[in-house]
């Protein structure tokens, strides 16, 4: 045993690797050079294997080394230089309402800029939707372009029926008690018609093409009837009328299913045309019954 | 307590400049557009003039192909074609009417033409004496050249023997015969009937029937053009070799032969397509029928049979099948082909 054999202690630490660099190479050269240490570095290693063996768990969670340390420091300077600001200031501004003072004050705050919003003249909830309503955006109408009509034409496209904007639940007045409805207000200009209820399209509908033409003039020459029926048609006219168009109405409803069964139906895509055509020859015969009425004045 | 009130003092802030944002003005909303009031034409009904129901006859020279307009507002019309270059009118117990000649030959002096109206009586506004001749009948004499431009309200019209025809009648049944030059006739509410005429016929009637008997084109190009809504169509020994036929809910009957070169379109809805055809011709025939039935009773070729359930479409020759085509669509009526006997 030379004088300068190390302590129980540093061999300790050298054996549970809590010793640096240069420490650690020193050490090293020493039991190199010196038997009396390596025994004692021989009897410390088969002593701490018999005990690590027994407890090796214990003391792996409870007893962390020197070495654990650091790496838990390292992954914790890691893990802040990752966090985004936003959460770094949302636990400053967490921590700061810690202060009862600061969380008071915070609670005015919020007090006062609700009864702002609430009673305050033009800030309130009446005027952002009024106004909101009654900016004259066009409701957006998305139509399809008429299609001619093709032999062996493929499948109906679906995106024709789902852009149909009369299919969308428009709404000019939004009640006051849900202002979050104000933001899809959708505008309609007055001088536009608004189909009577039940002739809405329906929004799965499947249109063949061309198809959408024809409902278009319909939707037209229909309101166009509506306005003319009570002057124009005498009482016995307008009963055979309306039963000409319910069976014309009959016609199309059975074909439209039809063609929405089978869509490569050419007769039955030939007799729904042919329908529609008879309801607007129909619809258009009132129109020009007036225009004789009138021009015999 | 320091920082309470340096809270509270920003807290302050805040709220007046949140206040501030609120007064701001809103935009405002843009005006509405007020709707343009419709404006409502009702035809008045046809004014009464008592003491003015007298039988008034009137006789003007005119040339072959004298042009004759007028309204007729209620009464029985009839117009005649006769040799002389002259027209005649005559109107029995109605309103008192003068012939206006708006146009004359530049040699003979003769009227080419003319336009029959009531004429003014004192104290009456113009739109009180209106435009439109009146009386328990109307009888014209017009050479067999003359064209007829009128419209009328309700009024049994018939015409005969003149070259041209072009009306519109609110109410009444029309009879129209030996009209050489072309028709154009359209009648909301009443029977139509087309005899031994010929040139481009474009019928049209809402709720009546139509009947077309002994029709011969001038050229190869006139177009037969019938069409009702409720009313039935029967066409009968029609020479034209372009026919579109189309009735609503009535039927359709066509009887004769089909024409080389011919394009013929009979539609209906619901009601029945019959045709009743020689079965040595020659044509080609397509029927697409939605819930009906296809049914020929004289030989024919089927070239091609789609039969689905809605939509059935038959395409189907007669002899040979070169020589015209034929169109028959209907939702729900029935289609057939019934030999014609000779």
């Amino acid at each position: 045993m030379s004088r300068n054999c190390i302590d129980i202690g540093t061999l300790q630490a050298f054996l549970d690797g809590e010793t640096k660099g240069e420490e650690t190479i020193l050490i090293s050269n020493h039991i190199s050079d010196c038997d009396t240490c390596a025994l004692m570095l021989a009897e410390a290693e088969e002593e701490m294997s018999f005990v690590m063996a027994t407890v090796e768990s214990d003391v792996n969670m409870l007893v962390p080394t020197q070495r654990l340390w650091s790496r838990i420091n390292d992954a914790i300077e890691t893990e802040r230089a990752h966090v985004p600001l936003w959460h770094r200031i949302y636990v400053g501004f967490t921590s700061m309402l810690a202060s009862p003072s600061l969380a008071t004050a915070a609670a005015v705050l919020v007090l006062f800029g609700f009864f702002a919003f609430i009673f305050l003249p033009g800030g309130g909830l009446d005027g952002t939707t009024s106004d909101i309503a009654a900016v004259p955006q066009p409701a957006a109408t998305v139509s399809a372009e008429p299609m001619p009509t093709v032999r062996n034409a493929p499948p109906v496209n679906t995106e024709v029926a789902a852009a149909q904007p009369e299919a969308l639940p428009v709404r000019t007045e939004q009640p006051k008690a849900s202002p979050a409805r104000a933001t899809h207000a959708a505008y309609r200009p007055d001088n536009v018609a608004r189909p009577p209820a039940g002739n809405f399209r329906p929004v799965n509908a499947l249109y063949v093409p061309g198809e959408d033409s024809y409902l278009n003039t319909i939707e037209t020459l229909k309101a166009s009837y509506d306005s003319q029926k009570d002057r124009v048609l005498s009482p016995s006219s307008r009963v055979s009328f309306e039963r000409d168009l319910a069976v014309v109405e009959n016609s199309i409803k059975q074909m439209r299913e039809v063609v929405r069964k089978n869509p490569n139906n050419q007769a039955a895509r030939q007799v729904l045309y042919s329908s529609y055509q008879d309801k607007i020859d129909l619809l258009n015969s009132v129109g020009q019954k007036e225009e004789l009425l009138a021009s015999l004045q | 307590m320091r920082s309470f009130i340096n809270s509270s003092v920003f807290a302050l802030v805040l709220f007046v400049g949140a206040a501030a944002q609120a007064q701001t003005p809103p935009v405002p909303p843009v005006p509405k557009v007020p709707p343009v009031p419709r404006t409502v034409r009702v035809a008045p009904t046809a004014p009464a003039f008592p003491g003015q129901r007298t039988d008034t006859e009137l006789r003007v020279a005119a040339e072959q192909n004298v042009n004759l307009k007028f309204c007729i507002s209620e009464g029985e019309l009839k117009v005649n074609g006769w040799d002389r270059n002259e027209v005649r009118i005559l109107v029995r117990s109605g309103r008192k009417f003068g012939i206006r000649v708006l146009e004359r030959a530049p040699r003979s002096g003769n009227a080419t033409w003319i336009w029959a109206t009531p004429t003014a009586i004192e104290g009456q506004t113009a739109a009180q004496r209106g435009e439109c001749l009146s009386g328990d009948s109307v009888e014209m004499d017009v050479p067999h050249g003359a064209t007829l431009n009128f419209h009328g309200r309700s009024a049994t019209t018939s015409v005969d023997s003149v070259r041209k025809v072009s009306l519109k009648i609110v109410e009444g049944n029309i009879s129209l015969r030996n009209i050489t030059g072309g028709i154009s006739a359209s009648a909301l509410q009443g029977d139509l009937i087309v005899t031994n005429s010929s040139g481009s016929l474009s019928l049209d009637s809402t709720t009546g029937n139509i009947i077309v008997y002994g029709l011969e084109p001038i050229e190869s190009s006139d177009l037969l053009k019938v069409k009702t809504n409720s009313g039935s169509i029967m066409l009968q020994r029609v020479g034209h070799r372009q026919i579109e036929a189309n009735s609503i809910t009535g039927s359709l009957q066509f009887e004769g032969g089909f024409l080389a070169g011919g394009i013929y379109n009979f539609k209906t809805s619901n009601g029945t397509l019959r045709m009743l055809v020689p079965e040595n011709g020659n044509c080609t025939v397509s029927a697409a029928y939605g819930f009906g039935s296809f049914n020929a009773a004289i030989p024919v070729e089927t070239i091609t049979e789609n039969i689905t359930p809605g939509g059935k479409n038959v395409v189907a020759k007669i002899g040979t099948g070169e020589a015209c085509n034929v169109t028959l669509t209907t939702s729900s009526g029935r289609i057939q082909i019934v030999r014609l006997e000779p």
